[in-house]
């Protein structure tokens, strides 16, 4: 017997509905990815197929709207995996403390990787601005994984329900 | 990646999605606000339209006078044998956003036009009040304009009154700029009007783009240090203009003065490189 493509149709909705509200929350409140959360959230649901798909179109988002060259983004994503794959061996996964763990070393890194892209690519990054918004960025990624955390556990019991 | 392909692949692909997604929102908060503005939000309307009538008369008064300015420059330039200054198109754009993302480090706005509509890289990005920066990605329908008063951001410009030659540096502020390498002696007074010099090819010749607010001088430095202000409010921007070079601007641009080129190309591959 065929398997049915729907819950796989409905994931990509429920991505794609996600990646919207994520781009309005972005343009909110500049300079935190709100994609993190859905990354973090893919890694723990141990769907590689998936984290790619998703990290392939946050990466694309990003570069394309960020003004500076290609590759910061695709550094970004492929840091907060080796930070969460390395990370499951010590930590439970899920819980709340570990992420909040994750999102403070992210802050830490972001500034890294902006101050490293900035001297590999020559130009000048305001270092208050950027500091300023790694700690927004630390301080609000465990807040998103909560809810989205919460949403997709009631979405996935929804699909494997149905 | 140095050919610029996969940084073209993003424009055409992540910006352009973020347009898509940005674009229905904005046009319905625009059409809200217009709504409540132009129909149900008429408190004052009389009184600003006497206002408006006022202004309208005194202003006709003075596009006579600029009329009668103008016909005198053209006989002028026809007697000194000069060319008119190049003639540059206009296209409106609205702003969909401000730096938008984690990535969005450098101080940047994005616009609802993209290549499709004329709104190639470096293209110059103005308002009725002065310059506001240049295109620096541009995806079909969308683009991403890097604001003058970002770090990265350089541009020739020369003084109104003094016609003293200067580099104007962002400064990372949105109500500070820097004017660079004017000499000790070069005169140039607080309050002066610093245009674009339309040498370096990149905006056309005699835009308004900042204010002088204050000159210091230095012991140790053979340079001023010169402080101004944009003149288009760059906090709360809607609606830009893009400017586009027509035939006769890009035969101009050919033979653009080597060292502002230099410097004003470099500092644009920095901000996109």
């Amino acid at each position: 017997m065929r398997k049915s493509k729907r819950p796989l149709f409905k994931n990509i909705f429920w991505w794609l509905g996600y990646t919207v509200v994520a781009i309005w929350m972005q343009f909110a409140i500049a300079g935190v990815d709100f994609f993190m959360p859905a990354v973090i959230c893919s890694m723990q649901e141990e769907n590689p197929r998936q984290t790619f798909w998703l990290i392939t179109m946050f990466a694309l988002i990003q570069e394309g709207t960020g003004a500076i060259a290609f590759g910061s983004s695709t550094l970004w994503y492929c840091s907060a995996l080796l930070l969460m794959y390395y990370g499951r061996w010590m930590f439970d996964a899920n819980n709340f403390f570990f992420i909040v763990l994750v999102s403070c070393a992210l802050g830490v890194w972001n500034v890294g990787l902006t101050l490293l892209m900035a001297n590999l690519q020559s130009f000048q990054v305001n270092l208050q601005l950027l500091v300023a918004d790694s700690c927004l960025l630390a301080g609000l990624i465990p807040l998103v994984w909560l809810i989205l955390y919460s949403l997709r556990q009631g979405f996935l019991r929804n699909v494997n329900a149905t | 990646m140095r050919s610029g392909a996969v940084d073209r692949f993003a424009a055409n692909t992540g910006l352009e999605f973020t347009g898509a997604v940005l674009k229905p929102g904005k046009w319905v908060v625009r059409n809200a606000t217009d709504l409540w503005d132009q129909y149900i939000y008429l408190q004052g309307v009389q009184k600003e339209n006497e206002l408006l009538l006022k202004q309208v008369k005194d202003l006709s008064f003075e596009l006579a006078d600029a009329r009668e300015n103008v016909a005198e420059l053209k006989r002028l330039r026809a007697l000194m044998s000069l060319s008119p200054p190049p003639t540059w198109s206009r296209v409106a754009a609205r702003v969909l956003s401000y730096r938008i993302g984690v990535q969005a480090e450098l101080d940047s706005i994005i616009l609802d036009k993209g290549y499709m509509d004329g709104a190639g890289k470096n293209t110059p990005v103005v308002t009725h009040e002065g310059v506001v920066g240049r295109i620096v990605k541009s995806g079909p329908t969308t683009s991403s304009a890097l604001l003058l008063t970002d770090l990265n951001s350089r541009i020739a410009v020369i003084s109104s009154n003094n016609r003293t030659r200067g580099l104007l540096v962002g400064s990372g502020s949105r109500d500070e700029l820097q004017l660079k390498y004017v000499p000790i002696n070069a005169e140039l007074e607080e309050g002066e009007l610093l245009v674009t010099s339309g040498l370096a090819g990149a905006y056309p010749k005699g835009l308004p783009i900042a204010k002088i607010v204050s000159i210091t001088h230095s012991d140790i430095s053979l340079f001023k240090t010169v402080k101004a202000v944009p003149l288009a409010s760059l906090s709360n921007l809607e609606e830009v203009i893009l400017l586009q070079p027509t035939p006769e601007a890009l035969e101009a641009n050919l033979e653009p003065l080597s060292g502002e080129t230099a410097s004003s190309t470099n500092a644009e591959q920095n901000a996109t490189n």
